[in-house]
């Protein structure tokens, strides 16, 4: 998709605060909402902190977006499982997809298999990103359950 | 000042529909003690992230006024929150940080803020509005000068001391879900 697209797609959906950590994945859709006037899009200086703030947002009334890589989900693992999940706080976490296929830098090799694996352990749905309906469909399902939901992003999925 | 106290003086001058997050452990048990109210929202869970759930509020709600307690342990595990704060600037975001020098929820062990000079640190990385308060008078005024004329982000550093024979304040009578749905009941009003 284009990052054009997939801003426009949440904008259509509600979402305009968006937070995150900068991954090269994710690198098209973080200069999309940061040039975007109708976006607000924080650089948190840590995952949980992206999290924390996207929270914040929804206690708020304006629901929001994490986007981040893999590699940093070990940093939101304790707010979603004893915050997110069971104080009903919805948010979708864009998450750049390293090492998917097993075929990265080595910092990401073990990682990549993990991540599903880490979002099912942690029982957030996640689903890979290939159109618009995804994201809708991902932030029906995190608005309906008021829990958090993931899309997970291959390299190449935004450009 | 005890913790006790601080937190009646506190929100005997924070309006009773302005939201206000407590961070985990006894801070909470001790907040809604002293006065639990729908716009409190009592956060049990995910040490550290008090304060960056309550600038996310203070930037999702400009027009309301909107406060984070925090302790000394909580916030030096996100340290990185108050160059966040200062970059997202938010008038109207109070951090008070309750700080006994100890994790008291777990027994009481020291945390490293003995000596630190938080509200200096805070002003020159970039709170607006920075006060040490360190008597129930200065504390007061402090909370006061910021609900008058909110000019955050601003940063309220107290001291406290533990008695080590004071009870236990109650448990969070609410569920996590159900404190959530009353706090947005009160806020998005």
């Amino acid at each position: 998709m284009r990052a054009a697209d997939v801003a426009q797609t949440l904008k259509d959906s509600g979402v305009t605060f968006s937070a995150g950590v900068a991954d090269s994945l994710l690198a098209p859709l973080i200069e999309a909402l940061s040039e975007d006037e109708a976006f607000t899009y924080v650089p948190a200086p840590r995952e949980n902190l992206a999290l924390g703030l996207a929270s914040g947002a929804w206690l708020g009334g304006a629901p929001a977006v994490v986007v981040m890589q893999n590699s940093g989900l070990g940093h939101v693992t304790n707010a979603l499982t004893s915050f997110n999940l069971i104080y009903k706080v919805p948010v979708l976490l864009v998450i750049g997809w390293r090492g998917h296929d097993g075929a990265d830098a080595p910092e990401h090799l073990l990682m990549g298999p993990m991540t599903p694996k880490f979002l099912d352990l942690m029982g957030v749905p996640y689903r890979s990103l290939e159109g618009s309906s995804d994201i809708e469909d991902m932030l029906r399902l995190a608005r309906e359950t008021s829990l958090p939901a993931a899309l997970l992003v291959k390299p190449g999925a935004i450009v | 000042m005890e913790r006790a106290e601080a937190l009646e003086v506190i929100l005997a001058d924070w309006p009773e529909g302005a939201p206000a997050l407590f961070a985990t452990g006894v801070i909470s048990r001790a907040a809604q003690h002293a006065s639990d109210r729908a716009a409190n929202l009592y956060i049990m869970g995910s040490m550290g992230l008090i304060s960056s759930i309550g600038l996310g509020l203070a930037l999702a709600r400009p027009r309301q006024l909107v406060m984070a307690v925090d302790g000394d342990g909580s916030l030096l595990m996100e340290l990185a929150s108050l160059p966040l704060a200062a970059h997202l600037s938010p008038p109207n975001y109070l951090h008070v940080i309750l700080d006994n020098g100890a994790y008291e929820s777990t027994g009481g062990q020291p945390t490293i803020s003995r000596d630190w000079a938080l509200s200096d640190a805070a002003a020159q990385l970039g709170y607006r509005q920075v006060a040490r308060a360190r008597s129930r008078g200065e504390l007061a005024q402090a909370v006061r000068g910021f609900v008058t004329e909110p000019a955050g982000p601003a940063l309220i550093h107290v001291k406290t001391v533990n008695r080590p024979d004071a009870p236990f304040p109650p448990r969070i009578f609410l569920s996590p879900e159900q404190l959530t749905e009353r706090f947005r009941g009160a806020v998005l009003k």
